[in-house]
């Protein structure tokens, strides 16, 4: 592989399937949400899910914008959303896997106590839901992925996808709630 | 997994009632799903996890984001790494986390900053040669370079490093939190430089030299922090063959890397000297090179690789600009030179540069430096401005050539050090002038080009500090400058100054005193002032014979423009041609048949045989200069395209009218580029192709080519020059043959007009425009006024030229031809016909002047029915 390689070359190996691509992408996600973690978590109070939602999302940003052209940005947007979503899921993975390891269950920091309720379910159940999602509807699938892990607002997606933004407004709903549904028919036995 | 029908059904009844009011939503709902229970409650179990003020999904995002964050983030807080108890973070860097931590083993107490890395997935190599190289690191021992105590990796493999802690503030922040002055700056650069050099000697390169990575301490000592680590960092295929500040921006920060760092070539110490540069950049203006917030990375790197920056005094505050010009300026553009090998030595030199600047000495960055400068300048605008930087590149080059012949003066004397300063001095102030000035500012190139040569005499002017001696050089210098742009009257008085210090200086020294007379003289010569240009002249000949001997090159210098004088000025060109002929003896004898001083001679022998009307001498004169110019000049050599324009006009009287014409568009090619369109020489050049166009018949390009060159000789001459009278009478003659009289007319009385400004009374130029004169208004019907004319052509050309010249054959033609047009053919006819003769015998037949003459005589013999002689004459000249 060439060694000059820029975040969006890498993705696109990624997309093409090179084996290692993810493994250098990884980090480059790593240093830019650690980058902006400080900025965000430093001493604020308040929603710290949100913040660290929001720092995912600015990373993901950051990332994207270096050199994309205009015409390649839906492409590549779709790409790093897609891979902050893996980021996100292969963390949540190897945390789970350690805490069934070590045998014990984590509790929340205590600065993190006052948070707005905490998700019911966690974002490796949100992957299968969204793989089976689409299976049904890959473009409903698409724009959660642009929305929630990219964090690209409607307009933006409208853009991205050449859809309305009024159609993304509906995708969205209809896909959360198809997901909602999903995931707590799955969690129930 | 639901059917794929049923998934339809149940998104096309949501997508139609996702925008209804819930009562209503339920009533259709309940109504389009009557004998389907099933698809209803899908539908409903949608809408009822359909909004809600928490969204769960962002939840279970962030949860998973803030998880991630938190593990990567303080893992190593309140741990051991070795002897020492991380307490705190100092910072995150692209790479790395930095920890402060203290000794806690009991032995002794000892505060270090541990920098871990953040790659997990360190290379392989990549370790080992950490291993290897912390030694080397190790032993840097300098005070303003923080030590490294150690390294190793933690257990799952994360290398870290051990350093000197340093309690400081970043440099940039330190400068401005105490606001310091530039000296002080300039201090602090200078003890960085040092470290750098320490380093350097031992060969370790930093390759990240930026204010983040220089502490302060208290007491004011800059403390260089990560020597070597960069170079750690990047694995070995990146060191030298990848654009390091792409995928790994995180080890550089782009705008800080150099060019060759971006391309991806090797990095050397001159990496470091760059980065010093920018440093320096910044601490001085307060803001980065290149930095720009709307540039993308890519443009970043192609402003790296192309652009100059604005200059640090430009990009600073107003109150610091005065301050920063000059010697600042320049030493970071040193510093921050694209070519490696272009920036200072080392870093020591840069620090030389600095305390040279802080004890009021040269800078080296400000001399000995103008090819450079001239080089670059072309080479940055060659492209973009086209003909309008052309005006800027000949002024370098004349700039050039007239530090070159200083230096050229210097060589013909023992050189002390004293001098060699005063050359450098001024070309120190000559590159000022011309790096400050930019041509893109300017309306038109004219302009740009008068205004910095005005610039640069004001400068001189208002620095009441130079040396007389440097002030008298300078003063040599703009002059000639003006003088090559054709401003002859603005170099008058600063050669007449020059001269004044000359003599009051070194009253001895015949040869500066003889060549300042002779730079006087040549502008007032310009000037169309020849008496006193001579006077000049002959004091300058005779100073020079006398102390520099008859066969020095200065005095053959001197002859060349008396011989100028004599032909251009005086109508002499017998004089002209010996003169010219000493010249060329001294200068074959003292520099070679090759030299370009031999061929600028034989330029102007040939144009002296051109005077003579010894075209064919002429030609080959003028031949062997152009070869010479080929061979030794490049294509855009001035004096090349001088030799092309004379072979051209020599070519075009010998009647070749194919080859004249294209050497004189050669010629005028090489002219636009090296001078511009507005210049002097380029009108000349214009005049001939008119005179050449005229001659072959195609009058109306001629007139054209003709207009153009009065129209930039009145621009940049006016009339006060006998330049523009002489395209005036091409111009007059061109319209005499289009059959315009009343145009010929007005211009030939403006072109005398102008002549009896500027020439003497009795010179050919006069003879010939009233031998035009004569010529118009002749064909206007004018006949006693055309015979007046004629008359004093032929007397003055008789006088000037001899009896037997051409010139004076012509006058007689005419004159003759006009007393048979009078009816005056008792005396006419004598007159016309041995006037013929003459033409015949000296122009041959085929000469336009011949030709007129013996139409004329025909005419007179077909009127007098004389058919034989007529048909002997018509006859005579068809069988040549």
């Amino acid at each position: 592989m060439s060694a000059a390689t820029s975040f969006t070359q890498l993705l696109t190996e990624w997309r093409s399937g090179q084996p290692d691509a993810l493994e250098r992408l990884t980090p480059l996600v790593y240093d830019e949400l650690r980058r902006l973690a400080r900025k965000y978590m430093r001493g604020e109070r308040g929603n710290h899910t949100l913040q660290a939602t929001a720092v995912v999302h600015e990373a993901f940003m950051r990332l994207i914008q270096a050199d994309v052209s205009l015409q390649d940005r839906a492409h590549f947007f779709a790409l790093a959303s897609r891979l902050m979503r893996r980021v996100l899921v292969d963390h949540a993975k190897s945390r789970s896997r350690e805490k069934r390891n070590a045998g014990v269950v984590q509790t929340l920091p205590d600065e993190l106590a006052g948070d707005a309720g905490a998700a019911d379910f966690n974002v490796i159940a949100l992957d299968d839901a969204l793989e089976s999602l689409s299976q049904l509807e890959p473009r409903l699938a698409q724009v959660i992925e642009l929305h929630y892990f990219g964090g690209l607002t409607y307009d933006e997606i409208a853009a991205a996808m050449g859809i309305s933004a009024a159609t993304v407004h509906r995708d969205i709903r209809l896909a959360r709630a198809w997901l909602l549904n999903d995931i707590a028919s799955t969690g129930k036995p | 997994m639901m059917r794929r029908e049923r998934w339809q059904q149940i998104q096309s009844l949501f997508e139609e009632l996702v925008d209804v009011e819930a009562a209503e939503r339920a009533t259709r709902l309940a109504g389009a799903c009557a004998h389907d229970l099933d698809l209803r409650r899908s539908v409903e179990s949608l809408f009822a996890t359909d909004g809600g003020p928490e969204d769960p999904l962002v939840q279970a995002i962030g949860d998973a984001a803030r998880s991630l964050l938190e593990q990567h983030r303080d893992r190593l807080l309140g741990t051991r790494i070795g002897p020492f108890l991380l307490d705190s973070i100092l910072g995150h860097g692209g790479m790395s986390t930095v920890y402060r931590a203290e000794r806690v083993d009991g032995r002794y107490q000892q505060t270090v900053a541990i920098k871990v890395l953040h790659h997990t997935m360190l290379h392989p190599r990549l370790r080992s040669r950490l291993h290897s190289e912390r030694h080397i690191l190790g032993t840097l021992d300098h005070p303003c370079i923080a030590r490294l105590i150690d390294s190793g990796e933690l257990e799952d493999g994360t290398p870290y490093l051990v350093m000197e802690h340093v309690d400081g503030d970043w440099i940039d922040a330190y400068c401005e939190r105490r606001n310091l002055s530039i000296g002080g700056r300039i201090e602090l650069m200078i003890q960085a430089c040092a470290a750098v050099q320490y380093a350097h000697r031992n060969l370790i390169v930093h390759r990240d030299i930026k204010a983040s990575n220089i502490l302060v301490t208290g007491d004011g000592t800059p403390k260089l922090l990560d020597f070597g680590i960069a170079k750690l960092l990047a694995p070995e295929s990146m060191a030298h063959t990848v654009p390091v500040t792409r995928l790994h921006e995180r080890i550089l920060t782009p705008e800080n890397a150099a060019p060759e760092q971006v391309l991806g070539r090797p990095i050397t110490t001159a990496t470091d000297v760059y980065a010093l540069g920018v440093l320096l950049y910044q601490l001085l203006s307060g803001r980065s090179p290149f930095r720009l917030l709307s540039y993308s990375q890519l443009q970043l790197e192609r402003a790296i690789c192309m652009d100059d920056p604005v200059r640090p005094s430009q990009a600073a505050a107003a109150q610091l600009r005065t301050r920063l010009s000059g010697d600042l300026d320049a030493i970071v553009a040193m510093a921050m030179r694209k070519e490696p090998d272009r920036r200072y030595a080392s870093a020591e030199a840069l620090a030389d540069d600095l305390r040279n600047h802080l004890l009021g000495k040269p800078v080296a960055a400000r001399h000995g430096d103008w090819r450079y400068k001239g080089a670059k300048f072309m080479r940055r605008h060659a492209l973009a401005v086209g003909v309008a930087t052309a005006v800027f590149v000949g002024l370098i080059a004349i700039a050039a050539a007239t530090l070159w012949q200083n230096h050229r003066i210097e060589m013909a004397r023992d050189a002390t050090a004293r001098e060699r300063d005063r050359a450098q001095l001024v070309s120190a102030f000559l590159v000022d002038v011309f790096s400050q000035s930019d041509p893109y500012k300017a309306r038109n190139r004219d302009s740009t080009a008068k205004d910095l040569l005005d610039q640069g005499a004001e400068k001189i002017q208002k620095n009441t500090t130079l040396q007389p001696e440097v002030r008298a050089e300078l003063l040599e210098s703009i002059g000639l400058a003006y003088r090559r742009q054709g401003f002859s009257g603005r170099a008058i008085p600063l050669f007449e100054q020059a001269l004044a210090i000359r003599r009051d200086e070194r009253p001895a020294d015949n040869l500066r005193v003889a060549a300042a007379l002779a730079n006087l003289a040549s502008a007032l010569s310009d000037d169309g002032n020849v008496v006193s240009a001579q006077a000049y002249l002959q004091q300058a000949l005779a100073i020079s014979r006398r102390g520099n001997g008859p066969d020095s090159v200065v005095t053959a210098e001197i002859l060349m423009q008396f011989g100028h004088l004599a032909l251009d000025t005086e109508s002499q060109p017998q004089r002209g041609i010996q003169l010219f002929r000493e010249a060329l003896a001294i200068y074959r004898n003292a520099a070679g048949d090759h030299s370009f001083m031999v061929a600028a001679t034989l330029n102007d022998l040939a144009s002296a045989a051109v005077w003579s009307d010894d075209f064919a001498g002429a030609e080959a004169y003028e031949r062997e200069a152009l070869r010479i110019f080929q061979e030794g000049a490049g294509r855009n050599h001035p004096e090349y395209a001088m030799a092309l324009s004379t072979l051209g006009h020599i070519l075009t009287e010998r009647g070749k009218y194919s080859e004249a014409e294209q050497m004189l568009k050669a010629a005028l090619e090489v002219e636009y580029n090296v001078y511009g369109a507005g210049n002097p020489r380029v009108a000349e050049t214009e005049a001939q192709l008119g005179v050449l166009y005229g001659r072959s018949g195609d009058i109306a390009r001629g007139i054209a080519a003709s207009e153009m060159a009065v129209k930039i000789s009145m621009d940049r001459l006016g009339t006060g020059n006998y330049l523009t009278g002489y395209h005036l009478v091409s111009l007059a003659d061109l319209y005499m043959k289009a059959g315009n009289l009343a145009a010929a007319e007005r211009a030939v009385r403006q072109a005398l007009g102008v002549y009896a400004g500027t020439l003497p009374a009795r010179h050919l130029y006069v003879a010939s425009a009233r031998q035009l004169l004569g010529e118009i208004l002749l064909r206007r019907g004018e006949l006693a006024a055309a015979m007046i004319e004629l008359r004093a052509a032929e007397e003055l050309c008789s006088a000037l030229a001899g009896a037997d010249s051409w010139r004076t054959a012509r006058a007689r033609a005419s004159l003759g031809w006009s007393l048979i047009a009078a009816g005056n053919a008792q005396d006419g006819e004598p007159l016309l016909t041995a006037a013929r003769e003459r033409l015949v015998s000296s122009l041959g037949p085929s000469d336009p002047a011949s030709q007129l003459a013996s139409a004329r005589l025909a005419d007179y013999y077909r009127s007098r029915h004389r058919d034989a002689e007529a048909a002997r004459i018509s006859g005579a000249s068809a069988a040549r």
